[in-house]
């Protein structure tokens, strides 16, 4: 069962799609701000973190950044983007990002590109 | 002037503050009391109103959250049962709270798109949120009817339709510009229609809102494209110029060659970008031969295309206008004249040995290509 951290600030979104995937039979942790997120990196140390690109306090793109540098372990991110904001994904390959996924969203499309990173690791 | 002066005057006699009775001061204190008193009544109720309506959202959110997520990622129809509960039944006898749910299901549809965005629909109808919606359609305030409009598009009731579009040529702006937004999101490019009749202004920031709207979808055949570069109606010709541009509507290429001719310079300088954009191959030809007539603003434009079409056939034409009389035409030519001839630097470098002016624009050219 892989471990999910999942960083997003509208709750009706991250309440669905923390249940989707709790439903998928992944463990999901759920944080609604950048703060709290870099704070369960490493007592979490998930498998994959999904993340916002526009959160409170600590942007999307600082989460991947700590994601991919404060653990030794090789945690996969997917960013979630807002159409049209090609160049903050282009920026986020840039930092290592491991795929994206465009707002608005299929539910179904997000369990499987979650499994495909996972299957990749 | 005079009165500050009268007022020193009054303060500085000793016997002012004797003058002033006990009673009035007291009758002062206690106005200022009062009004002291119920500005606090006033900060707290709104405080106590505002938490209050925070609470019930919060405790509408936490219960529509269980039933709304439960039905989304269930692989199973949704039952209206699951949506008969009490406690939000409570709730939604109040409009307000309506009006927060609806919220709340935007605000999922917005994030969501296949199976879960229909099924937040669902929920829409099962509510009867419609009502609401069809409410604030029908009424005269145009705030409310945009706003009807919107949630009716939103949660794509598509019966609706004809009704909203029958808006898009409103009186009221704002009414038109969301009823304009509605008609693509339902009908796509074919939602374009209602260029066909638009008799009122379509201004800039609802025409880059309709292109947005318009980006993440499949284009398809512009049929009327044509008719709209004739419109009789200065917007829609200059909205029409500017899809030509960004869907490449080649076949469209005389009608845009028209709009060369018309009236109004705007039209004339969007249909030369356009026409630079779906260049057919003699558009240079046909920029040299409008170049004369045109107001400074539009010459500019066109020597600008120059920097993508030109070749060096069209050096000589660039160098006549460096004798123009305004430096901004100037430096339109010596831009072009560096990107259409291989040898034009050096052929600009001779022509500014005298010319101190040029040589300014020289080196501001040589600076922006060392940027």
């Amino acid at each position: 069962m892989a471990d999910i951290l999942l960083i997003e600030d509208d709750l009706l979104i991250q309440k669905t799609v923390e249940m989707k995937l709790k439903k998928e039979g992944f463990e999901v942790y759920c944080c609604s701000d950048g703060k709290e997120a870099i704070e369960q990196l490493t007592n979490f140390l998930p498998d994959v973190v999904l993340t916002d690109m526009m959160l409170p306090y600590i942007s999307g793109m600082e989460i991947l950044i700590a994601a991919k540098a404060i653990t030794q372990k090789d945690i996969k991110v997917i960013v979630f983007s807002a159409m049209g904001q090609e160049k903050v994904v282009e920026e986020a390959f840039e930092f290592g990002a491991d795929d994206y996924i465009t707002k608005p969203f299929s539910l179904t499309e997000l369990t499987i590109r979650i499994k495909k990173q996972l299957r990749k690791s | 002037m005079k009165n500050s002066n009268f007022l020193f005057y009054l303060f500085s006699r000793e016997d002012f503050f004797k003058s002033i009775s006990i009673t009035y001061l007291l009758g002062i204190s206690i106005l200022f009391g009062l009004i002291t008193l119920s500005l606090v009544i006033a900060i707290y109720s709104h405080l106590y109103f505002k938490k209050k309506i925070f609470r019930r959202n919060q405790a509408i959110h936490q219960i529509l959250n269980e039933a709304i997520n439960t039905a989304l990622i269930s692989d199973d129809n949704i039952d209206k049962n699951d949506f008969n509960i009490p406690q939000l039944n409570f709730y939604l006898r109040k409009r307000s709270n309506r009006q927060f749910v609806i919220e709340c299901l935007i605000d999922i549809k917005k994030n969501l798109i296949g199976q879960a965005s229909e099924k937040v629909i669902e929920i829409y109808n099962i509510l009867g949120l419609k009502k609401d919606s069809l409410k604030k359609f029908n009424d005269p305030e145009w705030n409310l009817k945009t706003r009807g409009i919107y949630e009716l598009y939103m949660m794509n009731q598509k019966d609706m339709i004809s009704k909203i579009f029958d808006h898009t040529n409103d009186k009221n702006e704002y009414v038109r510009m969301e009823a304009q937004i509605a008609s693509i999101n339902f009908l796509g490019f074919r939602g374009l229609s209602f260029l066909n009749k638009l008799t009122r202004p379509i201004h800039q920031w609802q025409q880059l809102k309709v292109i947005e709207q318009l980006g993440p979808l499949d284009p398809e055949e512009f049929d009327k494209m044509s008719d709209w570069l004739m419109s009789k109606n200065d917007y829609v010709v200059l909205f029409a110029l500017k899809l030509a541009d960004i869907y490449r509507q080649m076949s469209c290429v005389d009608q845009v060659a028209q709009c060369l001719l018309n009236p109004n310079e705007k039209i004339r300088r969007q249909a030369i970008i356009t026409l630079a954009r779906i260049d057919t191959g003699n558009t240079t030809s046909i920029l040299k031969e409008i170049y004369l007539n045109e107001s400074t603003n539009n010459k500019r434009t066109i020597l600008h295309q120059f920097n993508e079409l030109g070749t060096i056939e069209d050096t000589s034409f660039l160098i006549e206008k460096l004798y123009e009389e305004k430096d901004s035409l100037k430096l339109e030519a010596v831009r072009a004249i560096v990107k259409c001839d291989p040898d034009g630097w050096n052929l600009l470098k001779i022509l500014a040995e005298n010319d101190q002016v040029l040589t300014s624009i020289m080196r501001q050219v040589k600076y922006e290509k060392m940027i």
